[in-house]
C-alpha cells in the first residue's frame, strides 16, 4: 500500500512547504541529479508525533506532538506519521550557511509557536510580488537559526566554522586550515572525506553564499557578474562551471526561479 | 547592537487612579512618544502591557477616547529611530500625517515613524498592540503606511506578532536577534508591494535625499532653491512641489537650521551658552533679533528659556532609545491590579 502524497506544494524562494498526508515516507537527498546541494526538512505535526528512523529501520526516533523538528535528509531516513503533518525542505545552507549536511534531528519547544506559524506567514506570502517573498523565505531563515544553534556542539562543528572562515581568503587551502584545528592535513582529509574532501567543501560554502546573495532583495539591483568581485573565485568560468554542477542551474537562473527541477525528496514507501 | 536580554515584563494601569493623577500619569509615560489630549470630558487614562525583548519592544495598550499628537516641538527633543507597528484590536482610529488621512478600523495595520509628525484620533475606547523595532535593518520611507484588514500583508504581520506575544515569555535572550531579524524581514516583505505607486516612492526618495542634502549643507551660505534646483536638475516650481505639505523648500530649510540651533542651545554639555549672533550668522539670519523672533515663532519659547531648562533629549540610538523608553515604563508608579 501506497501512502498518498500531497504533491502541491506551495513554493516561495527555495522554500517548498508539502503536507503530508498519515503514512510512511522516505526521506532522501536528490537522486538521478548530478547536483551537490543537501536539503533538510522541518517537521510540524500537531495532534500526533511522528517516528523517524533509519532507512533499514535499525534506530528509531520518536518525535513528540507539538514539537517542530529539524532533519537534515543525510542519509535516507524513514518517516512514519499517525496524521497530516506540515512539512517545509529547505537547503541546508539556509540554515546556517553550512554546507556540510550533519546528521541532526534538533527540536526547540521554546520556539514551538512562532514555528507552527510558518505554513501560514508561508501562505500569505504567496500573494506577495517575488521580492516579498524573498524577504520572507530570510524572515524563515532566521526563525529556523535558533534549532540550529541549539544543537550540542560535535568535533564537526569546529571544523565547519574554521571552512567558514576559511571560504572568504583566495588563498585559503588545507595545510593552514589543519594548522587552525591543530589536526594533520591527512587527518583533516580523512575527516572531511565524507562530505566530498576539503576543496569540495570550501567551494560549496563559496557557492552557497553567492546562492544566498542571488536571493537576496538586497543585491537584487546586482548583477552576477558585480557579484562575482566579492567571490574569492579566481576565473568566472570556474565559478560557473561549479555553480551549475552544485545547483543545476546557471546563476542567472537560479536567480530568477531558484527551485531547479529535481526530484521529489520525499517519497511515498510501501508499508 | 545591544547586549542580548531575556524577555522583560512591565505593566502600568492608569485608569484605577483619581482622574488628574491617572491622567498625569498617562501623559508621563507617553511623553517620549506622543502628546495626548482629551477629546471629550473622559480623562485621558489607558492601561500598558509591555515586553522589551532585546532590541524590540511589544505592548498591547488600552486607552480611552484621545487624540495623541507627534509634532515639531516633540522631535526637536530628539525622537526615537524606530517604527511602531500598531495593530488596532478593537476601536476606531483616524489617521493624520500631513500627506494622509485615513480611518482605521479593527484588524488594520499601521506603520509609523517615530521620527515623523502624526496625529491618530480616537472616538471610542480602544485596544492596541504596539512593537516597535529599530528602523536600522527595514528600510526607509515606510511611515504612515496602513496594511488594511482583509490583505495578505496585514494577515501575515498580525498573525506573526500574534505568535511572538504568546511565545515571549517562553523565548531565551540568545534568540533575540534572529527573531528581530525574522520580523525586519516579514516586515521588508509585508511593506515592499503595499507602498503607493511607484511615482510616489520616487517622489519621496528624491524628497529625503533632498533633506538629507540640506542637512549635510545646513550651514553653507549659499543653500538655497537655486543650489538645490542646480544641483537636482530640477526647476523651481518641480522643487517647490515637492515640498508644497511643508510650505516649500525655504521653509524647510529655515526649519531645520532653527532646530539646528534648538540642538546646539539644548547641548548643556558644559560649554555655556553659545553665542546667539553667531549661531544667527550660522544660520544665515541677518541679525540675532530675527533669528530670535523666528525662534519664538516656531517653539513657543524663547531661546534663552530653551537654555536655561536644557531640555534633556533621548538617546540618538534606537536600541538603547526602546530600553530607555521601556525603563522610563519601569519608573513610573504602578497600580495595583
Amino acid at each position: 500500500m501506497i501512502a498518498p502524497f500531497t504533491h502541491t506544494p506551495l513554493r516561495i524562494a527555495d522554500l517548498v512547504l508539502y503536507r503530508l498526508e498519515a503514512g510512511n515516507y522516505r526521506l532522501t537527498a536528490p537522486e538521478g541529479s548530478r547536483s551537490t546541494l543537501r536539503y533538510a526538512s522541518l517537521l510540524l505535526a500537531e495532534s500526533a508525533g511522528c517516528r523517524l528512523s533509519n532507512d533499514d529501520g535499525s534506530v528509531s526516533t520518536w518525535l513528540p506532538t507539538n514539537t517542530p523538528c529539524l532533519t537534515a535528509h543525510h542519509v535516507s531516513q524513514r518517516i512514519a506519521i499517525a496524521e497530516p503533518i506540515w512539512v517545509l525542505r529547505l537547503p541546508t545552507f539556509r540554515l546556517s550557511g553550512c554546507p556540510l549536511s550533519l546528521p541532526m534531528i534538533a527540536m526547540a519547544q521554546e520556539m514551538q509557536v512562532l514555528l507552527f506559524s510558518i505554513p501560514a506567514i508561508l501562505a500569505d506570502a504567496a500573494h506577495l510580488p517575488p521580492v516579498g517573498q524573498r524577504h520572507a523565505a530570510l524572515a524563515i531563515e532566521s526563525l529556523l537559526h535558533p534549532l540550529v544553534h541549539n544543537r550540542p556542539s560535535s568535533d564537526s562543528a569546529e571544523i565547519i566554522s574554521v571552512i567558514m572562515r576559511a571560504e572568504r581568503k583566495t588563498d585559503a587551502d588545507a595545510v593552514s586550515t589543519a594548522k587552525a584545528l591543530g589536526m594533520s592535513r591527512s587527518r583533516l582529509y580523512e575527516t572531511l572525506r565524507p562530505y566530498g574532501g576539503f576543496h569540495t567543501l570550501l567551494n560549496a560554502a563559496r557557492l552557497d553564499r553567492m546562492a544566498r546573495r542571488l536571493l537576496m532583495p538586497e543585491y537584487a539591483e546586482h548583477s552576477v557578474k558585480e557579484l562575482l568581485h566579492d567571490m574569492p573565485f579566481e576565473r568566472a568560468d570556474q565559478f560557473h562551471r561549479l555553480f551549475k554542477q552544485r545547483y543545476a542551474n546557471t546563476a542567472s537562473q537560479w536567480r530568477s526561479d531558484p527551485l531547479p527541477t529535481l526530484p521529489a525528496t520525499i517519497d511515498p514507501m510501501p508499508l | 547592537m545591544t547586549m542580548t536580554k531575556a524577555p522583560a515584563r512591565q505593566k502600568l494601569y492608569t485608569d484605577h487612579l483619581p482622574s488628574r493623577e491617572g491622567e498625569a500619569l498617562w501623559h508621563e509615560l507617553l511623553a517620549p512618544i506622543t502628546t495626548p489630549q482629551r477629546l471629550h470630558r473622559t480623562p485621558t487614562v489607558g492601561r500598558v502591557d509591555a515586553w522589551l525583548y532585546g532590541d524590540m519592544l511589544i505592548s498591547e495598550a488600552r486607552a480611552t477616547p484621545q487624540r495623541t499628537i507627534r509634532n515639531r516641538q516633540q522631535l526637536a527633543a530628539g525622537p526615537l529611530p524606530a517604527y511602531n507597528l500598531l495593530i488596532v484590536l478593537d476601536g476606531q482610529m483616524r489617521y493624520e500625517d500631513g500627506q494622509r488621512d485615513c480611518a482605521l478600523q479593527p484588524g488594520d495595520l499601521l506603520i509609523e515613524d517615530l521620527t515623523e509628525k502624526r496625529t491618530i484620533t480616537t472616538q471610542t475606547h480602544n485596544r492596541t498592540i504596539n512593537l516597535m523595532v529599530p528602523k536600522e535593518g527595514v528600510g526607509e520611507g515606510l511611515h504612515g503606511l496602513i496594511l488594511e484588514r482583509q490583505s495578505a500583508q496585514a494577515r501575515l504581520l498580525s498573525r506573526h506578532v500574534d505568535a511572538l506575544l504568546e511565545s515571549i515569555p517562553t523565548l531565551p535572550a540568545q534568540h533575540c536577534d534572529d527573531i528581530l531579524n525574522a520580523l525586519q524581514r516579514l516586515i521588508a516583505a509585508c511593506a515592499g508591494e503595499c507602498g503607493s505607486e511607484s511615482h510616489r516612492h520616487v517622489q519621496r526618495a528624491l524628497r529625503d535625499d533632498i533633506e538629507r542634502y540640506i542637512e549635510r549643507h545646513l550651514l553653507d551660505s549659499r543653500l538655497g532653491n537655486a543650489t538645490l534646483c542646480r544641483h537636482y536638475r530640477l526647476s523651481r516650481t518641480q522643487l517647490y512641489r515637492l515640498f508644497r505639505q511643508e510650505g516649500g523648500v525655504t521653509e524647510v530649510i529655515r526649519r531645520k537650521r532653527l532646530d539646528w540651533a534648538h540642538d546646539q542651545l539644548c547641548r548643556g554639555d558644559g560649554r555655556g551658552k553659545p553665542d546667539v549672533e553667531a549661531l544667527a550668522l550660522l544660520c544665515g539670519f541677518a541679525s540675532e533679533r530675527a533669528l530670535a523672533t523666528a525662534y519664538q515663532e516656531q517653539y513657543a519659547m524663547t531661546m534663552e528659556d530653551t537654555w536655561h531648562a536644557n531640555a534633556t533629549s533621548l538617546p540618538a540610538d534606537g536600541s538603547q532609545g526602546l530600553t530607555g523608553l521601556f525603563s522610563h515604563l519601569g519608573q513610573l508608579p504602578r497600580t495595583p491590579t
